[in-house]
């Protein structure tokens, strides 16, 4: 059956390359601001880990407590680091795939301008106190809006040069980061309206308030994340993606179990919501098994190269905290396990995995790609191998520390002999030494937050030099 | 460690698709687990009914669940007595049947103001003939002093007087030991003469 | 073929399924919730936030305390919230709880115990005190994590005798004492105003052969010690 052309010639190529290069600005400044973010939100991680050691650490200082900097540290990794890399991520795809210019570079770089203005504003007020008190949305309206308004135009661009692709046939990498535009651009609204807008009554806004996070979590970052995957382990193993169909049946099911999820068993809503939820979460084993089996068989015997080159090594890995922090996901839906992880440490390590093991390892992956390409010079292999390193352990030492926290304190809290405190005590193990793994997080982000920059310097004193000669 | 990608390695082509197709048990798996979601939803999901919250299963059970008025569990306590016993010859309508026992519903004996006489019928039993509603009966009906307590007999009474749309007061448990032990050494039925003498209202 | 718009609508319709299920569908069965009555009295429930317990409720989401504290209790077959006596009265959470609570801060985590029936267990000068000082010999809490807001508090010299405000510590210096601002105040109203003790129909009262475990407001506080055995 037909394959999707090949470039015979280097004409072609280097063509391919100039188009890229037209949203090499757009895509340095979001790229270098999301990791600006994240070093931020890991640096808010730290402080927060940090106050389980002493409780009294910055205490003082009302802009400091630990729920206004946890408050913070979610938003920046969410919105500062993780939609944007999502939308750079994405428009390169479509700029690759499509074989076309980005529809307006300048429009991407001022939005994204204003995308980071409202961020840094709704940080700043989250600090004083503004937060609107819903976890993984506590931007306040005046930066939420302007930062959806900002996501909204970023995204517009992205479709257009979709829509200018010049192959009619789609692969699975461009319709999952397709619908992940969409998707957060809807969920988002959604959010704005019924919680902060014209807040509906009651915990109808914890239903509200749950599904956001769940697919914003699930959909938006799983899309962009396996976006990145569908793309980059084929081309660069350089094999076929096993199934196209198979593929297709991952994105449906994924795209109508995955959504469905995020209530808690046993809130306080009527009981079939978190019924729904439960069934929902449990089903997307079905797209799990899928796509496992899918990039499986089509690395099968190749395994070594996977190793290879960077991009590649950012990819698989964050490939597999996919599929563990999914099947954590399910596993912790059923009732006789939420009954225990519920509200302790286990969840946490679960979205901590999602957000800075999987999607963040994916879209570095995607980023030492694609920035050598799009202005023609090498990062430092040290540094991307510093940023390699310490991120994986850091986020394995973190999450293994909080699930084995959280597992104890659900166990401990499940017999009414323990005191609070003893099971306090328990759990303290896990969180103080998931304390190093933020570090060492802390220290990754630098690395590869300074390669970037690095690179981005030399980029504009190259363009400088071209202008004066 | 693993180097960066080279230029050329970069100018690789676009990624490419095969086109085996889904495999049949991954199908089968789907529906598998769907029917779990739904047998799961059907067991928890309280029949998506907006006043049914976990444990609970369907409406009908937290309905059951609400706290009854002393009435309520006396009316919920006679049904149980009829239904067990006095529906098998009065019906489970009760509307009788001509060669089992006279109705209750409607009947002036058991619309009476004062239930001293039906206290009494069920205390030691009924023989001889008698008209109901302006029928002729001429039945037998057992003594339940030995099988009953005062407060079932207060119940299913009370039942009986509020059921089968019969309003009536409410019998309580005082009135029955107070004739239990008035009759307490009678051993006969009761007649619809001897019974005339009981005053009734 | 272009199937771009294809994709596009299919994955509307997807959406519009989960939308349906959680937003739509919650917000037409119980988005008009109003007050309902108490079983067996009659009474309302639940009845709004005084403006302090409102104030107090502002600093809560401002400080983000439900990033430690829930307030939700589950019940018995899906949590053990119940068992630790986190649900006065035996009773667990419904909707009717957060009727008229903006934004209802349910929380995700408990490093804290749960709150929901805070005002059950606990006092106004206890949580004042736990506030300040989270660890005093007072709590029995000598190894709580949780951090101390002393910017809620102000200590001033003692002028006009001891207020009978003023916070019972002992290592301060003599001639000074710690007192609550009013946002500590109102912050220490809003939690002890946490309660959800009223039986209503979704919630009815267990039934009358098992005996109901009365809460006492003499509990321990803070400390959440295991139920008597």
């Amino acid at each position: 059956m037909n394959a999707t052309s090949t470039h015979p010639s280097n004409t072609r190529a280097d063509i391919a390359v100039g188009m890229e290069s037209s949203c090499r600005l757009p895509l340095l400044v979001l790229f270098i601001s999301a990791l600006s973010w994240l070093l931020l939100a890991t640096l808010f991680g730290l402080i927060a880990s940090l106050k389980f050691h002493m409780p009294q650490f910055l205490a003082d200082c009302p802009n400091l407590t630990y729920g206004r900097v946890v408050a913070a540290q979610t938003d920046c990794a969410l919105y500062g680091f993780a939609l944007q890399a999502g939308i750079a991520f994405v428009t390169w795809l479509f700029v690759r795939m499509g074989r076309t210019p980005v529809a307006s570079p300048l429009v991407l770089t001022i939005a994204a301008s204003f995308y980071n203005f409202a961020v840094t504003i709704g940080i700043v007020g989250v600090l004083s106190g503004d937060s609107t008190g819903f976890q993984g949305f506590e931007m306040p309206q005046y930066a939420a809006w302007t930062m959806w308004i900002s996501f909204i135009v970023m995204a517009i661009v992205a479709v257009l040069t979709y829509s200018n692709r010049d192959e009619q046939n789609t692969y699975p990498a461009q319709w999952f980061g397709f619908s992940a535009l969409f998707w957060f651009a809807w969920i988002c609204a959604t959010a704005l309206l019924l919680l902060l807008f014209k807040p509906v009554r009651g915990v109808v806004q914890s239903s509200v308030h749950w599904w956001y996070v769940h697919n914003l979590h699930s959909i938006v970052l799983g899309f962009v994340g396996l976006s990145s995957i569908f793309y980059f382990i084929p081309k660069l193993i350089g094999r076929p993606l096993f199934s196209r169909q198979l593929a297709l049946f991952a994105f449906w099911t994924l795209a109508l179990f995955g959504s469905f999820g995020g209530i808690p068993n046993g809130a306080p809503l009527p009981a079939w919501i978190p019924a729904m939820s439960t069934v929902g979460i449990v089903m997307t084993i079905i797209p799990v098994v899928a796509i496992v089996m899918n990039l499986w068989n089509t690395v099968r015997g190749q395994h070594q190269r996977l190793d290879s080159t960077w991009p590649l090594k950012f990819t698989y890995v964050g490939l597999m905290f996919w599929v563990i922090a999914s099947v954590q996901l399910i596993v912790g839906a059923f009732p006789t396990v939420s009954y225990l992880t519920d509200f302790t440490w286990f969840t946490v390590a679960q979205k901590n995995l999602w957000v800075y093991g999987f999607f963040a390892l994916t879209m570095f992956g995607a980023m030492y790609h694609l920035i050598p390409r799009i202005t023609g010079l090498e990062p430092s292999a040290k540094l991307v191998s510093a940023h390699f390193w310490l991120t994986f352990v850091g986020i394995l030492l973190s999450y293994i520390s909080l699930l084995v926290g959280g597992i104890a304190q659900g166990y401990l809290l499940n017999d009414a002999h323990n005191s609070f405190l003893q099971v306090l005590s328990a759990e303290l193990v896990g969180i103080r030494v998931s304390t190093l793994g933020d570090l060492l997080l802390v220290l990754g982000t630098i690395a590869g937050l300074l390669n970037i920059v690095l690179l981005a310097v030399r980029a504009a004193s190259r363009e400088l030099k071209i202008v004066n000669a | 460690m693993s180097p960066n990608e080279t230029q050329q390695q970069r100018r690789d082509t676009e990624p490419t698709v095969g086109y085996s197709s889904v495999p049949l048990w991954l199908i089968v798996f789907l529906g598998l687990v769907f029917y779990w979601g739904v047998m799961y939803v059907d067991k928890n999901g309280g029949g998506f009914n907006a006043r049914v919250y976990a444990p609970y299963n369907n409406y009908t059970e937290v309905d059951d669940a609400q706290p009854k008025s002393g009435d309520q569990m006396v009316l919920i306590k006679g049904k149980k007595v009829y239904d067990a016993t006095c529906s098998l010859c009065h019906q489970p309508n009760g509307l009788g049947d001509p060669s089992k026992a006279p109705p209750l519903a409607g009947s002036e004996w058991v619309l009476a103001p004062k239930p001293d006489r039906i206290i009494r019928i069920v205390l030691d039993g009924f023989q001889g003939p008698v008209t109901v509603k302006g029928q002729e009966y001429n039945l037998a009906m057992a003594s339940w002093k030995t099988t009953f307590k005062d407060d079932e007999i207060a119940a299913v009474l009370s039942y009986v007087r509020n059921n089968f749309d019969n309003k009536a007061s409410m019998v309580k448990p005082e009135q029955v030991t107070e004739i239990r032990a008035k009759t307490k050494d009678r051993t006969a039925a009761w007649t619809s003469a001897e019974l005339q003498a009981v005053p009734d209202r | 073929m272009n199937f771009g718009p294809f994709v596009f609508i299919g994955v509307f319709c997807t959406m519009v399924i989960s939308w349906l299920t959680f937003v739509f569908g919650p917000q037409v069965q119980i988005g008009g919730l109003q007050q309902s009555s108490t079983v067996p009295n009659g009474d309302v429930y639940p009845v709004y936030r005084t403006g302090a317990q409102k104030h107090g409720a502002e600093l809560y989401r401002a400080n983000n305390c439900a990033a430690c504290h829930t307030q939700q209790v589950r019940p018995a077959n899906l949590g053990p919230d119940l068992m630790r006596n986190w649900g006065a009265r035996n009773r667990y959470s419904v909707a009717e709880d957060y009727l008229y609570n903006y934004p209802v801060m349910l929380g995700t985590q408990r490093v804290g115990p749960d709150l929901a029936n805070a005002g059950a267990r606990l006092d106004e000068r206890t949580i004042l005190l736990k506030l300040y000082y989270p660890r005093h010999p007072q709590l029995r809490a000598q190894n709580s994590v949780m951090p101390p807001y002393p910017f809620l508090f102000k200590k001033q010299k003692i002028t006009h005798g001891r207020s009978p405000d003023a916070l019972p510590l002992d290592n301060i210096e003599s001639g000074f004492q710690v007192v609550p601002t009013e946002d500590a105040q109102d912050l220490a109203a809003y939690v002890a105003s946490l309660r959800q003790t009223s039986y209503i129909f979704e919630v009815p009262p267990p039934p009358a052969e098992k005996p109901v475990t009365m809460h006492s407001t003499s509990a321990t506080p803070a400390s959440n010690t295991p139920a008597a055995k």
